[in-house]
């Protein structure tokens, strides 16, 4: 059963024009994106800084309008939705955020701010009963009741994750895309964090969009892998086939830069870095986005670039990979 | 730290402003002073009263304060002349401040090209002189207070406007309004719950130096003689009476002049004190 | 590989102990933390937020905040740094001291070009003069990898990418050849791939120049990577201190076996859930009487929350304080 699927997604921004009445030309971050998810399925989304993950996740919960494409929830294409069906649709799509203090009002108590969202989807409660839902979602998120009546400046900043995941489930949704959760976190608390996540994804059936750039964190949430470079998929495939061997060099090369703690192993990974910077968004090159730094770079590569090829069960947009 | 909204907190640290306190409770005395200190007296500031033409400070006469060429009572006189300066000046910065929020608001959580014409509008009201604008506005309507009152706010609330703007524009950018669209609020409800609220901060301190501004530009124009007209009082047009005395009798100057300062340093340290409170680096 | 250890430490920090004025009251971030580098060792200070482990490169570099204060001893060549006078502090920072910063947005003067921030060190420290300044900067921007230095030098701060901004600062720290370097958080704000560049400049540098360096992050992969020894920190104070490779294979103390389960892997066997450390890290307020780990740990003892446990010699080159692991 697909809960969400894209279609040649494409998302951008709107650069304004350089005069007051010129037209705003489109600066495309996403490329080309295929996607499927299901019920308590975590698809884990990987990359570097400018590789558009964040701007994907939006795009899939339509934050942020595509510029081509189409996203489909439960096989209807959200651009046709009339706008008060997407709005009581948003409480089955949610998304929690990367600094979980911005994340919240400030000047409003956490009841409120959990249970706001109530007010849209199911009007009509009394004070009494959106506070009594509130409640309820702090307590699934392992928060005591008298948490309802605080502010968020005296969280913590997991404190503030699990309210940002309270305010999400209130609307019992379907899906969450979880964009860098757990980055702004000290490591005991990732731990905590995400083991919330993969409790109620057993729990309730969720299912996740766990963007990040962290690979090892990824690699215990998620059951699919998908590898962004410069706005485009690059490797797409299960978890263990990913983990096990990633076919797409950037790939390699991303898992032979994450530390480990493990000096044995890390002593003979000093010195093999891979050298140079990707270009920038604004400037993105003509061939494969990787070129530029891989290393079995052939000139084919700058010219023409690759497309996802499956490789049995797994994609990788990459001309030299052998099956 | 026991569950205190911020906004709790930055009174808390305002109270804790000596200067900030002792000049609110003058400020209290002297608008408590205005309004029910001419009961104080049996007549108003507009009776003239023949025995006692241009009298002198006389603490056990009927006028301890004297009186002015048209045997008006001058303490009453200025009191009353208080009324009017201190109404319009809280009541101008309010609805001027309350524009601008709004406008500034809607202006700065848009964006894009709403965004920039409003902003040019802004900017082009900016450049008309002052002055001329008010004279103009006071004649097309008409004369009279209202008007007086409408040209001021009218140019009093592009400030507030652009300071809002620029909070509100930053406040757009925070994932809590990411959340808040996810969450299915309309861009109205957003504005209204979420982006006005948090420039409360930023409101209150710029809004309280509004007033001393508004006092200040009902006092200038009326001292110009475009303002609150005789036989009403206000401190403004009090003062250009005093001032054309100077050379004899100073006490025509000095009262509603002291008075006057008296009230624009109070509202300047409270000023001070809220921007202290709330410096939203503080966050 | 770090030079011939000699029996001359190059650095020895003794009862260090950071506190701050607060309204509030006082808060001590640094709790009596005592540990040595020698000449060309790489020591890692590992912990989570609130365990004062940027505090402690602060002090040493004399750049604490206004309501701060220090006590115990940092004696660095000679020298109790701490009980320096800013004049002499001076001659020693920027010369045989150098300290590089998280945030490579902010840690270059957005005014200066880049060459001249990198000459300015020189001319000022060592008296060279401008042209030859000039070239030896071009020189060390090479040498960190700047492609085009003679032309990027040139440029402003705001022209180049984090991770090069953090490649400048790392030559302009190096530059001078310092005895030590402070290094705190110096890749946490980096993407994967440019961290892995870094973190191999430095380890590349450091052991062709000699320079000793201190490590403060909180990423326990970092430290597997580029660190000879290291001291775990919690709450101010150390919980585990020694080489890196044995205490990440077997941690005896409770904090670092809970960071070490709570950090996932690439490689290793997966476990339906992470480890976890339960609560949250402390965060101000005064020091408890007994362990500061006690309120989050799960294995202690009445002893934990009423007596501080001694930092004690597990093995010559092991340190814990923990009641439950005993002194030898």
């Amino acid at each position: 059963m697909t809960l969400l699927q894209t279609r040649n997604l494409e998302v951008g921004y709107r650069i304004p024009g350089a005069g007051l009445l010129s037209k705003p030309r489109i600066l495309p971050i996403v490329h080309n994106v295929n996607l499927t998810l299901h019920p308590a399925r975590t698809l884990g989304i990987v990359g570097e800084s400018g590789c558009g993950k964040s701007t994907l996740g939006r795009a899939l919960i339509r934050l942020i309008a595509p510029t081509a494409g189409q996203v489909l929830w439960d096989g209807v294409d959200m651009a046709e939705m009339p706008p008060q069906t997407l709005r009581l649709r948003r409480a089955e799509l949610q998304i929690i955020f990367q600094d979980p203090v911005a994340a919240l009002d400030p000047r409003m108590t956490l009841a409120r701010i959990i249970s706001r969202p109530l007010a849209t989807f199911e009007p009509g409660l009394t004070r009494a009963a959106l506070t009594q839902r509130a409640v309820l979602a702090l307590q699934q998120v392992g928060l005591s009741a008298d948490f309802a009546h605080r502010y968020p400046h005296e969280l913590s900043g997991g404190q503030a994750q699990r309210v940002g995941i309270a305010r999400a489930l209130i609307g019992k949704p379907r899906l969450i895309v979880c964009d860098e959760p757990v980055s702004a976190l000290d490591v005991s608390i990732q731990a905590q964090v995400v083991n919330l996540l993969m409790d109620l994804q057993d729990s309730v059936g969720l299912a996740l969009v766990f963007i990040s750039h962290n690979l090892s964190i990824v690699r215990h949430i998620s059951h699919d892998v998908m590898v962004m470079c410069l706005g485009r998929v690059v490797e797409h495939a299960p978890r263990d086939a990913f983990y096990a061997r990633p076919l797409h060099p950037y790939a390699q090369a991303l898992m032979l830069a994450v530390p480990e703690p493990d000096p044995t192993r890390e002593r003979h990974r000093i010195g093999q870095s891979l050298p140079g910077e990707l270009p920038s968004v604004l400037n993105p090159p003509a061939g494969c986005v990787f070129a530029s730094r891989c290393p079995i770079v052939q000139p084919r590569c700058h010219a023409e670039r690759p497309e996802l090829r499956d490789f049995g069960g797994r994609q990788a947009a990459c001309h030299f990979i052998e099956a | 730290m026991a569950d205190l909204s911020p906004l709790a907190l930055q009174l808390r640290r305002f109270r804790a402003n000596r200067l900030a306190m002792v000049s609110l409770g003058l400020l209290t005395c002297i608008i408590f002073a205005c309004f029910f200190g001419p009961y104080a007296f049996p007549f108003s500031g507009e009776d003239a009263d023949f025995d006692y033409i241009s009298a002198r400070i006389d603490l056990f006469s009927p006028h301890p304060f004297g009186t002015d060429e048209f045997g008006r009572d001058l303490l009453v006189r200025v009191l009353e002349g208080g009324q009017v300066s201190l109404t319009i000046g809280f009541l101008g910065a309010l609805v001027a401040g309350g524009i601008g929020v709004l406008y500034g608001a809607v202006a700065g959580y848009a964006g894009g090209r709403a965004d920039s014409l409003m902003m040019r509008a802004v900017e082009i009201l900016y450049g008309f002189p002052y002055v001329i604008l008010v004279i103009l506005l006071s004649l097309l309507l008409g004369g009279g207070n209202v008007a007086l009152f409408a040209a001021i706010v009218f140019t009093l609330w592009l400030t507030p406007a652009v300071i809002v703007r620029a909070q509100a524009q930053s406040l757009a950018k925070r994932e809590f309004i990411e959340a808040a669209r996810a969450g299915g609020m309309t861009p109205r409800q957003i504005v209204l719950e979420h982006i006005v609220p948090n420039c409360a901060g930023v409101v209150i301190v710029y809004g309280s130096l509004l007033v001393p501004e508004v006092i200040l530009a009902e006092s200038f124009l009326s001292f110009l003689g475009i303002g609150i007209k005789e036989p009403q009082a206000s401190w403004g047009n009090l003062i250009q009476a005093g001032v054309s005395e100077m050379e004899t009798d100073l006490r025509l100057l000095l009262l509603p002049g002291g008075l006057l300062a008296a009230t624009l340093f109070c509202l300047n340290f409270i000023a001070d004190g809220l921007r202290d409170a709330f410096d939203p680096n503080d966050r | 590989m770090p030079l011939t250890p000699t029996t001359a430490n190059l650095l020895s920090v003794r009862d260090l102990v950071v506190s701050f004025r607060l309204p509030g009251g006082a808060m001590t971030a640094v709790d009596r933390v005592t540990f040595d580098v020698k000449p060309g060792e790489v020591l890692g200070i590992v912990g989570e937020s609130g365990s004062g482990k940027s505090q402690i490169l602060f002090s040493l570099m004399g750049l604490l905040a206004a309501n701060g204060s220090v006590g115990g001893q940092a004696v660095f060549q000679g020298q109790n740094l701490l009980g320096l006078t800013p004049a002499a502090l001076d001659r020693v920072r920027g010369v045989s001291l150098s300290m590089i910063f998280q945030d490579p947005m902010t840690s270059l003067n957005p005014y200066k070009r880049v060459g001249d921030q990198l000459a300015e060190g020189l001319r000022v420290h060592q008296g060279l003069s401008k042209s030859d300044a000039w070239r030896s900067a071009v020189k060390m921007l090479d040498r960190v990898r700047i492609p085009d230095a003679a032309n990027r030098a040139r440029r402003y701060p705001h022209e180049f990418s984090g991770g090069m901004r953090q490649r400048v600062m790392i030559a302009m720290s190096l530059l001078v050849r310092p005895a030590l370097l402070l290094a705190d958080e110096p890749t946490t704000a980096l993407d994967v791939t440019i961290q892995a560049q870094v973190l191999d400049l430095m380890a590349e540098l450091a052991r062709e120049i000699g320079t000793a360096i201190i490590l403060v992050t909180h990423d326990l992969g970092v430290v597997a990577r580029l660190c000879d020894r290291v001291i775990v920190l919690y709450g101010g104070r150390i919980m585990e201190q020694g080489s890196a490779e044995p205490l990440f294979i077997n941690p005896v103390h409770p904090y670092s076996q809970g960071l070490l389960a709570a950090t996932p892997r690439l490689t290793d066997a997966l476990t339906p859930r992470l480890g976890t450390i339960p609560g949250t890290p402390r965060s101000g307020g005064a020091m408890l009487p007994g362990c500061p780990f006690a309120p989050r740990c799960t294995v202690k003892i009445a002893a934990c929350e009423t007596t501080q446990p001694p930092l004690t010699a597990i093995t010559p080159d092991r340190h814990a304080a923990c009641h439950l692991t005993g002194a030898p």
